[in-house]
């Protein structure tokens, strides 16, 4: 199968930069397939899980919270606001900012800012999802 | 004429002072190291938002957005990255001092958003309007505080409080070079596209379409250019902390040789004058 170059980087670190065979990407309007050989195009990613096939046919994921996918002839380059690899997440620990979030969201004191809750409930959620594909 | 004993406590303190200037030293450069790193880490990132920048850009006009809005500048904010803590050499000194002159050359009221404790302290006393404080952890500032001043920065621009946001940070050439800079923050000014790939080189696809996606772009972009900012100021700060502790460190083996062959020359003067005395009563007694 062909592959192509994909590199995935968050501000403060590169992520992934591996050949693969194909990528799922968390979409504005809904998940995407990206192949070898697709059209040149710059899309916006919404928080979700990122999947890629590795050229030995290995799934990977990457939660994602949010971002912009550049499809290009030499590749494709995903720059994440905020990336975790899967094996990175501690589950725990994001179901106790999910919960956080959530009192938030129902107005009760918690340690997250409401402004932020329905973005850090989003992301809790994204990780846990992540993690539990993997498993 | 300083005495013997006094010579000896003046070695004695400037060999404390070498020994915690070489401390601050190590610790700098070890710092440095890490900034380094991490300048270089958020580099790829940069980069693409770049070229990202300029793919949607196109060459072309940018579409309308709230963050490109050009007006007539009444008011402007001026956000100084400097050190929380001084003994850095010249770089807090070179920061205000660039600060200064932009405040007085610019026509226009303005406020001032401090990231770091050096310049809040400068210029608060001075009648400056400091709208706003950053703290910067010990080791050097992170994502959380490039998130802060964005945020910051984005609200006042929008909110119509300013006019123009200017950053004056100190851009880190080497550990021995580090110079301040002035860029303007708000409204965006698109970048330049580098002379041979004029207008757009690739044919892309956009999803959405261009102008909402310019709008989920261009937050990002600014959060960006204030990151590497600042992760420069970090690198610059530690540079020049690291270069003036090496020149402390020398300055007071300097100082303590100097001081040594003083205290030798005092102490061979005591010798002499000593077998002199003995001698002159020795002749005394003959006679």
């Amino acid at each position: 199968m062909t592959t192509f170059n994909l590199s995935v980087v968050a501000p403060d670190r590169t992520v992934a930069e591996v050949d693969a065979i194909g990528l799922e990407v968390p979409a504005h309007d809904g998940y995407m397939g990206v192949w070898s050989h697709h059209e040149p195009m710059i899309v916006a990613l919404r928080p979700g899980v990122l999947a890629y096939r590795d050229e030995r046919d290995n799934k990977h994921h990457i939660a994602i919270s949010g971002g912009f996918l550049e499809v290009s002839g030499t590749g494709a380059i995903v720059l994440a606001d905020d990336a975790k690899l899967a094996h990175e997440i501690d589950v725990r620990e994001e179901e106790m900012a999910l919960e956080q979030a959530r009192k938030a969201l129902r107005g009760e004191e918690s340690t997250v800012n409401p402004e932020e809750a329905t973005y850090e409930l989003e992301e809790a959620l994204v990780r846990i999802r992540t993690a539990r594909t993997t498993r | 004429m300083a005495t013997l004993k006094q010579i000896r406590q003046r070695i004695k303190t400037a060999k404390n002072i070498r020994q915690i200037t070489r401390a601050m030293k190590l610790v700098a450069a070890a710092r440095l190291k890490k900034a380094q790193d991490k300048v270089l880490e958020a580099r790829p990132y940069s980069d693409k938002m770049h070229e990202f920048m300029l793919s949607v850009s196109g060459g072309g006009e940018l579409p309308a957005h709230p963050l490109l809005e050009r007006r007539e500048v009444k008011k402007y904010a001026v956000i100084l990255v400097t050190a929380e803590r001084g003994l850095a050499g010249s770089y807090n000194t070179n920061l205000i001092r660039r600060a200064s002159d932009f405040l007085k050359e610019k026509v226009g009221e303005a406020v001032m958003v401090a990231v770091g404790k050096k310049g809040f302290q400068f210029f608060n006393r001075r009648g400056v309007n400091v709208i706003h404080q950053v703290t910067i952890p010990t080791s050097g500032a992170n994502l959380d505080n490039a998130v802060e001043v964005t945020r910051v920065a984005t609200r006042l621009f929008t909110s119509g409080e300013v006019d123009a946001v200017y950053l004056i940070y100190a851009k880190f050439y080497s550990a021995i070079r580090q110079v301040p800079q002035v860029v303007q923050l708000l409204p965006i000014e698109p970048p330049e596209s580098e002379g041979s790939a004029s207008g757009p080189s690739k044919e892309y696809k956009f999803e959405p379409d261009p102008t909402e996606l310019l709008g989920i772009l261009l937050p990002k972009y600014l959060l960006t250019l204030t990151h590497q900012a600042l992760l420069e100021s970090t690198a610059s700060e530690f540079g020049s902390r690291m270069t003036a502790m090496t020149s402390a460190t020398d300055n007071a083996g300097a100082m303590i040789s100097q001081l040594t062959l003083v205290a030798n020359r005092a102490r061979q003067a005591g010798i002499t004058k000593e077998i002199l005395e003995v001698v002159g009563g020795a002749e005394a007694l003959k006679g």
